[in-house]
Order: structure tokens, then C-alpha cells, then sequence
């Protein structure tokens, strides 16, 4: 199988995954119009959790989700409210929520480098028996091919919340125009912090799988990932969280193919699309408009 | 181009205000090493001095917070290093030059001033990346020393910079004095409370961002080559680092009080010992208490400390009240 085929067959299985691990923090733009900085931050805690859960009671990622998604939700929840609300009061809350989830960020880096250490740590890829299986003539591990099918399952749970569910309707009408909703009696708080904890819960979700398949777990990394994040919802298009698997595909395919032919600078290629698509088409590839005049 | 704008409308207003800026902040830089023997971290000091009034320039005026805004920082640095080991050139024209590299830059990126807020913030920041890898990138070790640093030891003189660094502290703080009180400040002002009503005025809101753009990236540039001088070699993370040369540089002017005159100057003082004196003694827990510092900064004092300390000084000097 030549190089240019695997790297084509495994760029889907990264497109999944980075979908899910960026989804969460377009879901918060989109709904509060506040940027999480500290996104990363919590997909770092959601894989520490579930490298806590392998070592010490041996279970398996996906056996993990049923623990990681609650505690996750709950942490969401219960953050939205001291933080969020006095937030959108101030003056300008997009730019003032950079600095304050900046702060998060640091405070949540900080505590777990006091709780986990400075160490890279992963799951490992025996959790899942047999370790390799052959999907139409490609063998690859199966944890791989698990977090793609988690991370499918998850966008279309996602995806059915926003478009199938009265609470879905209220949130992609606060997406839409913030005002007209509020007239129209959308409960903004119930609607956002709902929001709020399914973002802080998909990133978990990701981390959960995130040391298969992208960067070793250390507190240091949530900064990557809230950067690839951002540059994928970005190319995507903010506001639109579907548009994140636009986004995502776009993201993977380009890391994908610059790690085979140029992997000094495989690591720059997000930020270049990211610039690239911002000057070109701010809005992004599926968005309306943002630039102002 | 129209210098009129620069122009001050009632310069000798200034006096009293340039006074109570200089005045302080010599006191601090020529005192404060015979006091507590450590230049260097006077000499950070002064650094961020020069960066916080950068900052406030564009964050402060114009509302647009440039979150990566280090680059400019760095980039100065790089310049001033790279100029003095490869091409031998003195100093001073060689930070100058630097400063001028990290000007260009921001010219590149003025088409990002078009954006509204969250997208010019994330740009500058994945800018700040790039810009990183690019530079500590192993493929460019003959030109930037890559990830293995660049050193320029051969112009190393401690006090003359410092000697430099201090004045031009002290002048960026009066650049920002200069811009409240002139028409061009009052512009920024107005496009940043009122985008609209100003362009409908006539006035071209981005002509105007992009020259506050231009100076505090000068500023930058300028602050990021005398501190690679100061160091005479660094690493690629000494100078792109996020956490001191952006982060903690909005902190600082947030705490302050960002827009302000006084506020960036006295903000920095203050924190920066704070940061210091906390990364003595609590190493372990710093990133914890400086991340809850910044949650309740945001969250209950918006507007940092200038308008409290100014309302403090009127009670002071107007007991009853001013008229």
C-alpha cells in the first residue's frame, strides 16, 4: 500500500476525531458568544481521567465515557454559572472571556501539574483485543478505528440535540440572532449552560481518546489543542457547529500529508490554514458573513 | 497622510501629567538597583513597561486585543540578533532595524484589523505560532540559530542598556500621554466606542487603527531587541513566550486599567512585583494563583485599578468635593 493511500485512509479516522475534540468550543461561540480558551484544558483532564480509570480499575476508553461524560457535563455546568452570566454583563464580553478562560486555562495547568506531573503519560493500545484489525484490505489499531466510530456516534447525538429536540430549536435560535430569541422567550441561561456542559463534555470525550491517536497526555498540550481547535472551527466556520467537520477534514488532510513530505514543518500547517482562510474568507469555508466593512 | 493629527491640541496640559508619569518612574529605575541589587529584573521591568504602553495603544484605544501580540516582540529580538551576529552591524541601528522588521510585520497583518473582534484575536495568535516554528524550526539554524539560540555576545554591555531601556520606558509611557491628549487618540477612542458614527463622520476607521497598529508594534519591536541585547543569547521559547510577553502584558494593563495613561505604568509596577515576589515563594502553585488572579480581575474589576486610585486621589486632595 503506498504512502500517499494510508495516509488518505487514516487522515478520516483524524478528521473524526479532531471534529469532536474542536466541536465543543464552537458550540460555546456559537451559543454565548464567548471564546473558551481553556478548551484544551479540559480535554487534558477528560484523558488524565480516563488514564486514572485504565490504571486503576482497567477499563476500557469506551467503558470510561460512561464516567467521563457525567463528571465532565457536571463540571460544565456548575463553571457556567459563576463564570458565564457576569461575563456577557460586562463590556465587551468576547474579548474580556479571552483573558478570563486564559485564566482558567493557567489555573487548570497549574493543578495538573500539582496532580499528575509533568510526564507524558498515554492509554495503551492492548486496552482494546486484538490491538490491529483489517477494514477492507488496511490493517490498523483498533483504538483508532473505536475513536473514529466514538466520535461519529457523538456528532450525530450532537447533531440530533440541535435538530431534533425543542432545545436544539431555542439553541440554534440564540446562534442566530441573540435578541429576537430572548423576545421570543428563549431561556438563554437554561439553553447556554446546557450548551456550555455538552462542550465541556465533548471535549472530555475527546481526551479520552486523544492519546491514540494525536499527542501524549501532559498538562503543557491542552494549549496545542485548543490552538488546533480553534484554527478548525475557524476554516470551518465559527458560530456553525456542523460546519467544525468541514473544518476537520480540511485540518487533517493537510496535517496528513505535510507530516509524510515535510514533517519538519508538519506542526506550523494548521496556523498557515488558519491565517490563509481568515485573510481570504474570514467567515470561513461554510459561514456568513464576518468581516465588518 | 495627514500629521495634523498627531499634533497636540493644548500642549502645555501635559506638564503636570508628564511630571507625575516621569518623576516616579526615575525615582523607581535609578534608586531601585541600589536597593535591591538584581538590575535584571529592573531591567524586565522596564521591558514590560514599554510593552504594557504597546499594548494599551492598541488594546486600550483601539478595543482590539491582539492576543499573540508577542510576535512583535520576538521578531524585534530576532532582528536585533540576527543583524549584530550575521552582519555585524552597532546596536543601536541594528534594534532600530529590528524594530522596523517587527513594524513590517504588523503592516502584513493589517488586513486582520478588519475583523472583528474573536477573529483578529485568534489570528494574532495562531500568527504568534507560526511565527515560532518558523523560527525555531531546525531547517533555519544557519540564519536564526533554530531551536539551539542565537548568541551575540560580542556587543554585550549591561548597564548601557539598561541605561537605554529606562529612557525608553519612560518615553513610550509619554508616546501614550502624547496620543491621549491629541486628536488622533481622541479618533481611536471614538472608533472604539463607535465604529459606525465615526466612518459616517468621515473619519476611515482603519487608517487609524492601523497606525495605532504600527506604533505599538514599533514599540514592541523596539522593547523586544533591547532585552535580547540585555541577554546577549536566547533560546527561541525565551523570547516567544506567550505567558510573559502577551499574557502577562495584558494582564498587566487590564489590572491597570487599559485606555488609560497612568494605568499600564502603575499596573505593571505593581504586578510585576507581585509575579515576582510569587514566583520566589510559591513556584509550585504560580500558574494557579496567577489564573484565578486573572478570573477575578475580569470578572470584578473590568476596568482596573486607575479609576479607583483616582477617585482615592481626588478624596485625598478635594475633601469636599472638586468645584
Amino acid at each position: 500500500m503506498s504512502l500517499f493511500v494510508d495516509a488518505f485512509v487514516t487522515s478520516i479516522l483524524y478528521a473524526a476525531f479532531f471534529s469532536i475534540a474542536a466541536l465543543g468550543l464552537n458550540l460555546v461561540f456559537g451559543v454565548m458568544r464567548i471564546v473558551n480558551l481553556a478548551h484544551g484544558e479540559f480535554l487534558v483532564m477528560g484523558s488524565y481521567l480516563a488514564i486514572a480509570l485504565a490504571d486503576s480499575y482497567g477499563f476500557n476508553p469506551v467503558v470510561s465515557l460512561a464516567v467521563v461524560v457525567p463528571v465532565f457535563l457536571a463540571i460544565g455546568l456548575l463553571l457556567y454559572f459563576p463564570l458565564v452570566p457576569r461575563l456577557q454583563k460586562s463590556g465587551d464580553p468576547e474579548m474580556s472571556s479571552f483573558i478570563l478562560f486564559f485564566g482558567v486555562s493557567y489555573a487548570m495547568e497549574g493543578l495538573a501539574v500539582q496532580l499528575f506531573g509533568v510526564s507524558y503519560q498515554s492509554l495503551q493500545y492492548n486496552l482494546f483485543k486484538p490491538i490491529h484489525v483489517e477494514i477492507l484490505g488496511y490493517v490498523m489499531p483498533t483504538a483508532w478505528v473505536v475513536t473514529a466510530a466514538v466520535s461519529v456516534a457523538a456528532l450525530a447525538l450532537v447533531y440530533f440535540y440541535l435538530y431534533r429536540t425543542g432545545l436544539g430549536l431555542q439553541t440554534r435560535a440564540l446562534m442566530i440572532n441573540r435578541d429576537e430569541a430572548m423576545a421570543n422567550g428563549v431561556n438563554i441561561n437554561a439553553v447556554s449552560a446546557i450548551a456550555f456542559g455538552f462542550s465541556i463534555a465533548l471535549a472530555a470525550s475527546a481526551g479520552v481518546f486523544s492519546s491514540f491517536i494525536s499527542y501524549p497526555t501532559s498538562p503543557s498540550i491542552g494549549d496545542t489543542f485548543t490552538l488546533i481547535s480553534f484554527a478548525i472551527i475557524i476554516i470551518g466556520a465559527l458560530g456553525n457547529p456542523l460546519a467544525t467537520v468541514v473544518g476537520a477534514v480540511v485540518f487533517a488532510y493537510a496535517y496528513g500529508y505535510t507530516e509524510i513530505y515535510a514533517a519538519n514543518w508538519s506542526s506550523i500547517v494548521p496556523f498557515i490554514i488558519l491565517i490563509a482562510v481568515i485573510l481570504a474568507r474570514p467567515q470561513g469555508l461554510l459561514g456568513r458573513k464576518a468581516r465588518e466593512f | 497622510m495627514n500629521f495634523r493629527h498627531f499634533f497636540l491640541k493644548d500642549p502645555k496640559r501635559m506638564w503636570p501629567e508628564a511630571s507625575m508619569l516621569v518623576a516616579p518612574l526615575a525615582v523607581i529605575f535609578i534608586l531601585g538597583p541600589d536597593i535591591y541589587p538584581n538590575q535584571s529584573i529592573f531591567m524586565e521591568l522596564a521591558v514590560f513597561i514599554m510593552l504594557a504602553d504597546a499594548l494599551n495603544i492598541v488594546y486600550g484605544y483601539t478595543g482590539y486585543l491582539p492576543f499573540g501580540f508577542g510576535v512583535f516582540f520576538a521578531v524585534g529580538a530576532y532582528g536585533t540578533a540576527i543583524l549584530i551576529s550575521h552582519a555585524s552591524w552597532q546596536v543601536a541601528p541594528a534594534i532600530i532595524a529590528g524594530a522596523c522588521l517587527a513594524a513590517l510585520l504588523s503592516l502584513l497583518f493589517t488586513p486582520l484589523l478588519r475583523l472583528s473582534g474573536a477573529y483578529f484575536a485568534i489570528s494574532s495568535l495562531a500568527a504568534f505560532e507560526a511565527f515560532y516554528l518558523i523560527f525555531s524550526n531546525t531547517q533555519l539554524t544557519s540564519l536564526t540559530g533554530g531551536p539551539y539560540g542565537i548568541s551575540f555576545t560580542q556587543v554585550y554591555n549591561a548597564n548601557l542598556d539598561y541605561t537605554a531601556a529606562v529612557v525608553l520606558a519612560i518615553a513610550s509611557a509619554i508616546v501614550v500621554l502624547v496620543i491621549s491628549k491629541s486628536t488622533f487618540g481622541i479618533a481611536l477612542q471614538a472608533i472604539r466606542e463607535d465604529r459606525f458614527a465615526v466612518e459616517l463622520a468621515g473619519v476611515s476607521s482603519l487608517r487609524y487603527r492601523t497606525y495605532a497598529w504600527l506604533i505599538s508594534s514599533f514599540i514592541s519591536g523596539i522593547a523586544g531587541g533591547l532585552f535580547g541585547w540585555y541577554q546577549g543569547f536566547f533560546y527561541p521559547e525565551a523570547v516567544f513566550n506567550l505567558t510573559e510577553f502577551s499574557v502577562l502584558v495584558i494582564v498587566f494593563v487590564l489590572f491597570g486599567g487599559k485606555g488609560t495613561v497612568f494605568g499600564p505604568v502603575v499596573g505593571t509596577v505593581i504586578l510585576f512585583l507581585v509575579y515576582e515576589i510569587l514566583s520566589l515563594t510559591f513556584s509550585n502553585s504560580l500558574l494557579i494563583i496567577f489564573g484565578l488572579l486573572l478570573v477575578v480581575l475580569v470578572l470584578f474589576i473590568p476596568n482596573g485599578i486607575e479609576p479607583l486610585l483616582r477617585k482615592a486621589a481626588d478624596l485625598l486632595l478635594y475633601p469636599d468635593g472638586r468645584d
